[in-house]
């Protein structure tokens, strides 16, 4: 039973893990905790279903407009929306993504109905089995695709111009604005990558969870503690955390009884800040300014 | 001779208005005038158990209906829902709203066990007839009020009765239960703790779940290891679904019933029906499938004023709690409309079989002798339909 639930958890928190990466995303490079990412993939999710069902679309095309089009509401909100208010105090730019949050809610329930939705594409429930405990393929493919999408991210960062032009805008934005930088085209970047991990996510996990407006509001929840649990600004970080917490829910819920499930991993988070204030991996990745 | 022109002009308009905006009949209950009564209903419209708010689409679906067909006695009903979103706090502001700024004469076909649980006690203090909630929650079925008429029998009894489905249909004797953290699942608890010892059955594992949990795998690994032989799921739809999924990916063969509050397409459109079929489900309706005229109506109407619905038997929790409410004002005539009559009249319906429920007979008393429905009934999943299944002990 262990084995089963430690494998179960891996699952659950590669679900929050590619919230957690794109919630990283933003956040490292215009210091805004986007409340909206959730519902980026929320869209996704709903668009997905129309290329699938009424457009006829295969899998892998749906995928890849399903990304686009979140790819295109990622930069329109951040030009439309975020832009003008960019040069605000924290607060004011994590309100703002609260009022994306509800306008994107208010719009998915009067375009597609707050009725839960099934994914046309069924969940790949067969069983494979890992070190004598069962996953389903699914799941497997999703941890699969959360770890390539954080390995592709860390390499973008961290070895290519672009990335660590990215890094220089997040570490001192106006230096990196004399440097010649294109600070708000890399801004913009920044969204138009967060709607491509949210289209992904949509998809992905469009056939566990099903489709509503509040599809996603349990699992950004849990990205952004992970988020926060890894550091805020470290994809590894990010990643570990919501592994640890998947699991943590799974072993509290298992053993302990499962009433503690959903509190575990908001006592993990109070307790690693009261210990490691900086996160998992927080402190030697950034400089304040 | 302007202020007297002043004054007579301000008269005779206070007293149009007063007239014009008057009841019926000076006794009139609140929320009567003479052409409409309101009636309230708080309703999950969105969040993550919207898919109830198929009750209200059913009473609504009636209530316009009735409308279109002249009302009754020549008011129109003014069906008000509010959305709490299954939140208890949403509801007890909707609640006080709906008796002290909008005066609504009854609260008709609201849904959920917590929301009610949370505002039962403000109700009956306030007087206001409670018809038809979607609850089985003890609390608001014993409750000591002549103003509450639930609407079906209490989870505690379901409870006691899947125990004995187990015993009987499964031959069980090992038993695992998923329930709803909420007064819901809790009641279901109690009412299965309660026979266990003369049924002969032990609880091996029993797992709890949050209305809007991400997926209950933990759970039901530590059910599959607790080596039940049967499984009683107390589960709303979605919860369900993923409850059906899980059990497949494990590979876990067991048979399950599921709570009457679970049984929707909906389940089999989430998991699929190769994750459901075989799955008994207790329920208190007719389904839609069914022959019966009165069923045939409800789904006309219902198609009529909801296209985009997929009939399904929460749907018809709607239908019964509104159609007894239209049916017990029809009674009333055209005399005054007051909340004490309207519960004296509920309390007279005998043997009435023009509703969705088969045969409906309200007692005299408080909730517990004013119930709309009484028998609990079962199905089996089996490819997209609901087979009716009748057990041992029912025939």
């Amino acid at each position: 039973m262990l084995g089963q639930q430690i494998l179960s958890g891996l699952a659950t928190g590669s679900l929050y893990a590619l919230t957690a990466i794109a919630v990283v995303v933003v956040f490292r490079n215009t210091r805004t905790i986007n409340l909206a990412q959730g519902d980026f993939a929320m869209v996704g999710a709903f668009l997905g279903i129309i290329f699938l069902k009424e457009w006829g679309m295969n899998y892998f095309a749906m995928l890849a407009l399903v990304v686009l089009c979140c790819m295109a509401l990622g930069g329109f909100v951040e030009r439309v929306v975020m832009r003008p208010v960019a040069e605000s105090d924290w607060l004011t730019l994590f309100t703002t993504t609260i009022g994306v949050y509800y306008i994107l809610h208010g719009m998915a329930g009067w375009i597609w109905g707050r009725d839960t939705k099934a994914f046309p594409v069924s969940f790949e429930a067969t069983p494979v089995e890992v070190f004598g405990a069962l996953i389903s393929k699914g799941h497997l493919y999703n941890m699969a695709i959360a770890l390539l999408i954080g390995g592709v991210l860390w390499t973008f960062f961290t070895k290519t111009k672009q990335g660590i032009a990215m890094r220089a805008v997040t570490d001192d934005p106006e230096t990196a604005y004399l440097m010649g930088i294109p600070v708000k085209f890399i801004v913009t970047l920044t969204w138009v990558m967060a709607g491509a991990i949210a289209g992904f996510i949509g998809v992905l996990m469009a056939p566990i969870i099903y489709v509503s407006p509040e599809m996603m509001d349990e699992i950004l929840i849990k990205g952004y503690v992970a988020a926060v649990f890894g550091g805020l600004y470290s994809f590894r970080g990010a990643v570990i955390g919501a592994l640890m917490i998947g699991v943590a829910e799974n072993l509290a819920g298992g053993y302990l009884g499962s009433h503690y499930k959903t509190s575990v991993a908001f006592v993990m988070i109070v307790v690693l800040l009261a210990f490691r204030p900086q996160g998992l991996v927080g402190i030697q990745e950034r400089r304040e300014i | 001779m302007n202020k007297f022109l002043n004054f007579f002009t301000n008269t005779v308009s206070a007293s149009l208005l007063i007239t014009f905006s008057a009841p019926a009949f000076a006794e009139d209950g609140p929320g009567v005038t003479k052409d409409n009564v309101l009636i309230c209903s708080y309703q999950p419209m969105t969040g993550k158990v919207s898919s109830y708010f198929r009750m209200g689409k059913g009473a609504d679906a009636w209530f316009q209906h009735v409308n279109e067909n002249g009302g009754i006695n020549g008011r129109k009903i003014e069906f008000k829902m509010v959305d709490d979103k299954y939140e208890p706090a949403r509801t007890k502001t909707a609640v006080k709203r709906f008796v002290e700024r909008d005066d609504c004469f009854a609260i008709v076909a609201p849904l959920g066990s917590a929301p009610t649980s949370a505002v039962i006690d403000y109700i009956v203090s306030k007087n206001v007839p409670l018809i038809g909630a979607g609850t089985g929650a003890e609390k608001n079925l014993t409750i000591d009020s002549k103003w509450v008429f639930p609407l079906y029998p209490s989870y505690h009894t379901e409870g006691q009765q899947l125990v004995q489905f187990t015993k009987e249909v499964f031959k069980a004797n090992k038993v695992a239960v998923l329930y709803q953290n909420d007064p819901s699942g809790k009641t279901h608890m109690a009412g299965i703790e309660s026979v266990l010892e003369e049924q002969g059955i032990e609880i091996v594992a029993h797992e709890g779940y949050e209305p809007k949990e991400v997926d209950v795998s933990s759970q039901v690994i530590a059910m599959k290891a607790s080596g039940a032989d049967a499984v009683i799921c107390s589960c709303a739809p979605e919860p369900a679904a993923k409850f059906y999924t899980e059990r497949a990916k494990l590979g876990w063969d067991v048979p399950v019933v599921n709570v009457f509050f679970g049984k929707s397409p909906k389940v089999a459109e989430l998991a699929g029906n190769d994750a459901v079929n075989g799955v008994y489900f207790s329920t208190i309706f007719r389904d839609f499938d069914s022959p019966a005229p009165q069923i045939q109506k409800a789904k006309q109407i219902l198609t009529k004023y909801y296209p985009e619905e997929q009939p399904d038997a929460i749907h018809l929790w709607g239908f019964a709690g509104s159609q007894v409410f239209t049916e017990a004002l029809r009674r009333m005539g055209d005399g005054p409309i007051t909340r004490d009559l309207l519960v004296k009249t509920m309390e007279g319906i005998d043997d009435w079989k023009d509703s969705v429920v088969p045969n409906i007979t309200i007692g005299e008393g408080t909730a517990k002798d004013h119930f709309i429905i009484k028998d609990m009934s079962f199905v089996r999943f089996n490819d997209g339909k609901f087979d009716d299944f009748t057990p041992p002990w029912m025939k």
